[in-house]
């Protein structure tokens, strides 16, 4: 008894001193919580439900017992590692491991826990980046948890819920202009590969900054590069402090890849249910819908187009249903997700683009041939749509930008004549001119969100066709003298805008003639 | 382990309602001989030549079972046919199987009063109990009901102190 007490002494301390769970830990301490343990020692009658493994491989195990187990409850192994059940067949039952199958051998012992999957969450994930199962990954010690939430959970019901009314403002004048995302919306952010989605994703965090928004970024099966590069920028700019990184990995098994967003939205809710605004983002389902796929192939389940399970589409539409804006009486909060799907080639009529683009209310679309022209965020104006976001935008916004999607497709439309400039009418050339300043006005570099009243300022400006005599290489410095000429003498229009949000006739004629003593004040060649 | 094939099979040789000595006796037959099953599940052997073998090693009334089994290429199975056709057995006479691990043997009172509280609990006219000692289980006890265990050991209460442990 003494000679086990002993080795298990040192396997705690080993716990806890080994590895980065906890680096100071006095050794009075862990003697005193040992003898506390020891006093309270009873042995009780443990009552358990045990399988055996009959095969494992490639992550998926097969189980023979656990009679009455759950679809979708967690089974422990004999070492430790954990499991979901995925399959119910008559004699075995079909699980997906949480963990390395190190040491687990046909008729290793299998226990039902008699839970669901789930997170622990509290305040404490605040800053931090942790895995799919809710578990530090950064090395800044073990993180508190006040509540324990199952990762799969019913969406809200119709009841419960209130339209979309408030804006999330991303920060991009492309996207706050002419696709408004509300609060509780679902705006899925679509392009190839190198069209900067994850940039809009990452801008639209950083705009967040002292908005009272709680950010999550759910990386699915990205480089462990590339989530460490986001956490920099993040970090960099100060956005780690109200935002929680997921990640899961390239290299982590697809069960963990699969549960991976589940677990971000279940943090999700937690904030919500306290009535705050969270925005996620799921950074990419398309790798999501990957992870799935390999884990229904090994499960042997019937593959179906493009070799997904038949219930691919029921994966992302139970996630994405989680999002939505609840009413008062449920305390007010919200989900904003922003899925993203990598598309090949443009095509997005492929299997998962289009069961995605059916389940979200809206789309921003990016092209990579606007993305090598140099329009960045290389949004498609015509593709791209925000199906609930209007009624979210504020009315000065949606004053500031009226024409503005109308007078883009018009040049688009009017785009092949430029080539015949010398021959156009004045009409023709104004309307080509006005576009490609507006063409200019839309770009904006990374990490670089605007403010309501900068995107405001600068549509007003844009609208009253007082770029026109701007010459186009002068646009991007002209715009930035401009707001400095604003914030240095007009500050009570920037003052106005943001306070009311709103944008009176009176109030458009302060800006044009602000605009105008600015242009006629010498700063502009 | 059975897979649901045997208990098919299983299924169906109890409903056969051969003699239980004829059944144990080819049973025993099967795990004594490997090479057997072996002989019997090889496709180079001639289906006609498996036949006469079965016909000439066993009694008539199991033999045509054993012959689809042949045919079927499912003689590989037997042991878990067998296995669930014991079960099947056991549950139509209303007894119930365990297994009971100890460090310790418990004395037979202990023994009884544990079968008692079995047929009690699962409303069982008897109790089948499989004694086994294992030394690692440190002291007390652990009892195995189909998929239930009740581990009242000092193994399992360690093992439960260091998880509470490792919690903290």
């Amino acid at each position: 008894m003494t000679k086990v007490l002993g080795k298990l002494y040192w396997n705690y301390k080993r716990l806890l001193l080994g590895g980065e769970r906890v680096s100071n830990v006095d050794q009075n301490d862990i003697i005193s919580v040992l003898k506390s343990e020891i006093e309270d020692y009873d042995v009780k009658m443990v009552v358990k439900e045990t399988g055996i493994v009959t095969s494992i491989g490639d992550g998926i195990a097969t189980i023979y017992g656990l009679d009455n187990v759950m679809y979708g409850e967690l089974v422990e192994f004999e070492t430790g590692v954990r499991g979901i059940v995925q399959n119910l067949q008559t004699k075995t039952i079909g699980c997906v491991l949480l963990g390395s199958d190190y040491g687990l051998t046909e008729g290793s012992k299998v226990v039902r826990t008699k839970k669901r999957a789930g997170v622990p969450v509290s305040e404490d994930l605040i800053g931090r980046v942790v895995d799919s199962l809710g578990s530090p990954i950064d090395g800044k010690g073990a993180i508190q948890a006040k509540d324990f939430y199952p990762i799969e959970n019913e969406a809200p019901g119709v009841c419960d819920r209130k339209p979309v009314t408030v804006p999330l403002e991303t920060g991009i004048l492309a996207i706050d202009s002419m696709f408004p995302v509300g609060r509780g919306q679902r705006e899925l952010i679509i392009g190839d590969r190198q069209t900067g989605k994850t940039s809009i994703v990452s801008d639209t965090i950083l705009n967040q900054k002292g908005k009272d928004v709680i950010c999550i970024y759910v990386a699915i099966g990205q480089k462990a590069s590339t989530v460490a590069q986001l956490v920099g920028t993040l970090t960099k700019y100060g956005a780690m402090d109200y935002t929680i990184v997921v990640s899961s990995p390239a290299s982590d098994l697809a069960s963990l890849q699969y549960i991976a967003p589940y677990s971000g939205t279940a943090m999700a809710e937690y904030f919500m249910r306290q009535g705050k605004d969270v925005l996620i983002a799921y950074d990419d389902l398309s790798k999501h819908a990957v992870a799935y796929r390999t884990m229904s192939l090994l499960l042997e389940r019937s593959p179906g187009r493009e070799a997904y399970p038949g219930d691919v589409f029921y994966l992302h539409s139970r996630l994405l249903e989680r999002s939505c804006r609840l009413d008062e009486e449920h305390g007010g909060g919200s989900i904003t997700a922003l899925p993203i799907i990598e598309t090949l080639a443009g095509d997005v009529s492929a299997y998962i683009p289009t069961n995605v683009i059916s389940i979200t209310d809206g789309q921003i679309f990016l092209e990579t041939e606007l993305f090598f022209a140099g329009i960045r965020p290389a949004v498609n104006v015509g593709l791209s749509v925000s199906r609930v976001g209007g009624a979210a935008q504020t009315k000065a916004m949606k004053k500031a930008a009226g024409s503005l999607r109308i007078d883009l497709a018009q040049y688009r439309e009017m785009e092949v004549f430029t080539q015949f400039s010398s021959d156009l009418d004045k009409a023709t050339k104004e309307l080509l001119e006005h576009g490609k300043r507006l063409v200019e006005l839309l770009k904006q570099p990374l990490a670089n969100p605007l403010p309501l009243h900068e995107q405001v300022i600068l549509l007003c400006v844009a609208n009253n066709k007082l770029l026109l005599d701007v010459p186009m290489k002068e646009i991007k410095k002209f715009r930035r003298d401009l707001m400095d000429f604003f914030r240095a003498k007009y500050s009570n229009i920037i003052d106005e805008i943001d306070t009311k949000k709103e944008l009176s006739d009176q109030l458009i004629g302060q800006i044009v003639d602000a605009a105008k003593e600015f242009k006629n004040s010498g700063s502009v060649k | 382990m059975i897979t649901e094939e045997a208990y098919n099979y299983a299924k169906v040789l109890f409903s056969l309602g051969i003699n239980e000595e004829t059944i144990q006796e080819t049973r025993q037959l099967f795990q004594e001989n490997h090479e057997l099953t072996e002989a019997l599940d090889n496709p180079a052997v001639k289906p006609t030549e498996k036949e006469a073998v079965i016909d000439s090693i066993f009694t008539k009334e199991i033999s045509s079972f054993l012959k689809v089994l042949s045919k079927n290429r499912n003689i590989n199975i037997v042991d878990m046919i067998f296995e669930g056709y014991e079960v099947l057995l056991l549950d139509s006479k209303n007894i119930i199987k365990a297994k009971l691990s100890y460090a310790s043997r418990p004395d037979e009172a202990d023994i009884q009063q544990l079968k008692d509280m079995m047929c009690k609990k699962y409303k069982r006219a008897g109790v089948i109990l499989e004694l086994n000692e294992d030394l690692s289980l440190i002291g007390g006890y652990v009892l195995s009901v189909g998929n239930t265990e009740y581990d009242k050991s000092i193994r399992e209460t360690l093992l439960e102190l260091q998880k509470a442990l490792a919690r903290r």
